[in-house]
């Protein structure tokens, strides 16, 4: 539970008061308490009724109740975090990132979710071997006998051990 | 009990009790290692196993399977920053950080020797004190699991780096994402936004996964590309010395005891007693700012905790028939198979055959630490594999992990969507720990607050106040471990301002 009192970020606007600056953590803030007060408004219609009997609950704690409470509190720390965030000094890490860093991990995601989209269709083994293939490559491995090597029988490796020794079901290969 | 004691012993020292015992360990560790392949995975498959052995040969092999699953998550927690096993979370705080110092063999090795000592520890314990220790987890019902549960929170928020309000933000946001799916006391379903995958809820291990492991890898890649393609250190890094281990064992003795208190109560669990000992090893360190960078200490405690629990968590099972999460459900289904009922009558029937099994668990840790210490040089050669392959197969391994935990595609996305807010959260400086509890001790603290108002009948806070002790101490208790936490997190911050203006 540590302030971490780093210097200022480069970006501290000039002239801005010793003891209170805007910040990124006042607009964390800002959209935490957002999403609280849009969390509330959607409680009626995003918990479903519970069952009655004779119009009464047949559990003692309404299902809307707990998640009011953990809203409640989620307005209320976010209030009292946007209260606190001009006294908090952190750098924004984000800004540490350049282009070429955010390429990089744009280019994972995009492999990540391409993944997760072909797996049922093309199947454990050929799914796993174009993603390792692809990000082995990307990542800048140019031993190219390596990469077909890894990029090849680990898959494979991981499918019949998965599958043959603990039982665990994983896409079969599509053309079978 | 003590003739029991006696006549029970000498039982577990046989040749295919060893065997059985030494196959579960490294099975357990095998399995433990692999992300997404739970420990109670392996039980399941296994336990038909024991069907067709002698009792006192197939239940000590699954508990020594569960002993090595423990200890095997901690592993990939270490190594790639993907907590093999729920137990394995607060390993990723400080194992990865020593990894990349080229220390990962000694974390491993402090891994396995507190998980050694702990489990060994508390096993000796519950062998001598199972009858005290069943009269006192008896007295713990909704009401006191409840409050111990909102004291761990808050605890292990207020221990969490960084600001002590962005960590409670984060334990509400986890609450949220644990309430989505049905309702732990009626099923009705929440926020599922008629999405049918959600119905069940946010999955656990993919969440973990991806919250941990893949916000390492997107780090890892946002460096220019000689860092990825560069060499490995090339060795595979600094070992254990036993003056470590000693500087480190009052912390686990601490954990050894935190774990075995909370595996005697139903329903807290490994993954409870890890970050609760844990964030008690962050407070009561001199240098309490370590932690989370690559502090030995820092994988003592949570890994003597989490195997520390093992014994214990036995306890309401063999005296109540209680099981207290899923692995004793299935060690039950065991006992059963088996012809063992777990009850009170159980002692007084086949209390022999029970204590031998007791002696058992101990003997398993020594086989334990063998075996494990011998494995240990095998996962510590991954490091020495260049980055360019290794952040290919975590991701490989943490996708694997993810949909081979339940088989569904979904899963991918939600370790997708995790991996994104667990990138996003650590550049915004936010701990993730508190958010993790939250997910999976919301849904225990509310079907425990809804059982205590069942129970109340209406008059709840008389009801707690006056007839449940515990729990009233425990939640007076609450406000005040808040608040010297906070005092001692705030005099630190003074003693640091003031390091950094003397050296201005």
């Amino acid at each position: 539970m540590n302030e971490s009192e780093t210097p200022p970020p480069a970006a501290a606007p000039a002239g801005a008061s010793r003891g209170w600056t805007w910040n990124f953590n006042h607009a964390t803030a800002f959209v935490l308490i957002l999403l609280a007060l849009a969390l509330l408004g959607a409680v009626p219609y995003q918990v479903a009724e519970p069952q009655r009997l004779f119009g009464r609950a047949l559990t003692a704690l309404d299902p809307a109740l707990y998640p009011r409470l953990v809203f409640g509190v989620l307005l209320v720390v976010a209030i009292g975090y946007f209260a606190a965030s001009g006294r908090i000094r952190e750098p924004n890490l984000f800004r540490t990132v350049d282009a070429r860093g955010y390429f990089n991990v744009g280019v994972t995601l995009v492999c990540l979710l391409a993944y997760a989209f072909a797996l049922p269709h093309l199947g454990f083994v050929v799914s796993g071997i174009a993603l390792m293939l692809v990000l082995t490559v990307f990542y800048g491995n140019r031993n190219h006998l390596l990469t077909a090597a890894v990029g090849v029988l680990v898959p494979l490796a991981i499918y019949y051990g998965a599958t043959r020794l603990l039982g665990v079901s994983l896409p079969e290969l599509p053309f079978r | 009990m003590w003739d029991l004691f006696v006549a029970g012993a000498p039982l577990a020292f046989r040749i295919d009790t060893f065997v059985m015992m030494s196959v579960g360990v490294l099975l357990g560790i095998l399995v433990g290692a692999l992300p997404g392949f739970t420990t109670t995975m392996a039980l399941a498959i296994l336990l038909p196993l024991s069907f067709f052995v002698d009792p006192l040969v197939g239940i000590p092999f699954l508990l020594a399977v569960t002993k090595g699953g423990i200890f095997g998550g901690s592993i990939p927690a270490i190594l790639v920053s993907i907590p093999g096993t729920g137990a394995s979370i607060a390993t990723t705080f400080d194992g990865p950080a020593l990894t990349k110092k080229g220390q990962s063999r000694k974390a491993m090795e402090m891994a396995l020797f507190a998980s050694a000592f702990g489990d060994t520890a508390s096993s000796i314990l519950t062998l001598f004190l199972i009858g005290p220790i069943a009269l006192i987890a008896v007295k713990f019902g909704p009401p006191e699991l409840a409050a111990i549960i909102l004291l761990s929170l808050v605890v292990i928020t207020a221990s969490a780096s960084g600001v002590f309000i962005k960590g409670l933000a984060m334990l509400a946001l986890g609450l949220f994402f644990g309430l989505v799916g049905q309702d732990p006391l009626g099923g009705v379903a929440r926020f599922t936004f008629d999405f049918f995958p959600l119905r069940s809820g946010i999955p656990l291990l993919p969440m973990l996964i991806g919250v941990f492991a893949l916000p390492e890898v997107f780090e890892a890649v946002e460096r220019k590309g000689v860092a990825l393609i560069s060499k490995a250190p090339g060795r595979e890094g600094e070992r254990l010395s036993f003056a470590e281990f000693r500087r480190c064992f009052r912390t686990i003795l601490r954990s050894t005891g935190i774990g075995a208190v909370i595996g005697a109560i139903p329903g807290m669990g490994q993954v409870i007693a890890a970050m609760v000992g844990y964030s008690a090893a962050k407070n009561a360190s001199k240098h309490p700012e370590t932690f989370g960078k690559g502090e030995i200490e820092g994988i003592a405690a949570p890994e003597a905790a989490n195997n520390a629990v093992n014994a214990p968590t036995l306890v309401p099972l063999l005296t109540l028939g209680i099981p207290g999460d899923n692995l004793t459900a299935i060690l039950l289904g065991a006992f059963v198979a088996n012809g063992l009922r777990p009850g009170p009558e159980l002692f007084k029937d086949q209390g022999d055959l029970v204590f031998g099994i007791l002696v058992a668990m101990v003997v398993a840790n020594l086989l334990f630490l063998v075996i494990g210490y011998l494995t240990i040089p095998l996962f510590a050669r991954v490091v020495t594999i260049r980055k360019s392959l290794l952040l290919p197969l975590t991701v490989l391994f943490a996708l694997t992990g993810a949909y081979a935990y339940e088989s569904n595609e979904f899963d991918l996305f939600i370790l997708v969507f995790f991996g994104i807010f667990g990138y996003a959260a650590k550049k915004l400086r936010f701990d993730l720990s508190p958010m993790v509890m939250g997910f999976i001790l919301g849904p225990v603290f509310e079907y425990a607050l809804g059982q205590t108002l069942s129970m109340s009948q209406g008059g709840f806070l008389g009801f707690v106040f006056i007839e449940r002790p515990i729990t009233s101490a425990v939640l007076a208790a609450t406000p005040v471990v808040t608040y010297l936490l906070w005092r001692r997190a705030a005099k630190l911050r003074r003693e640091q301002a003031a390091r950094r203006e003397a050296l201005r």
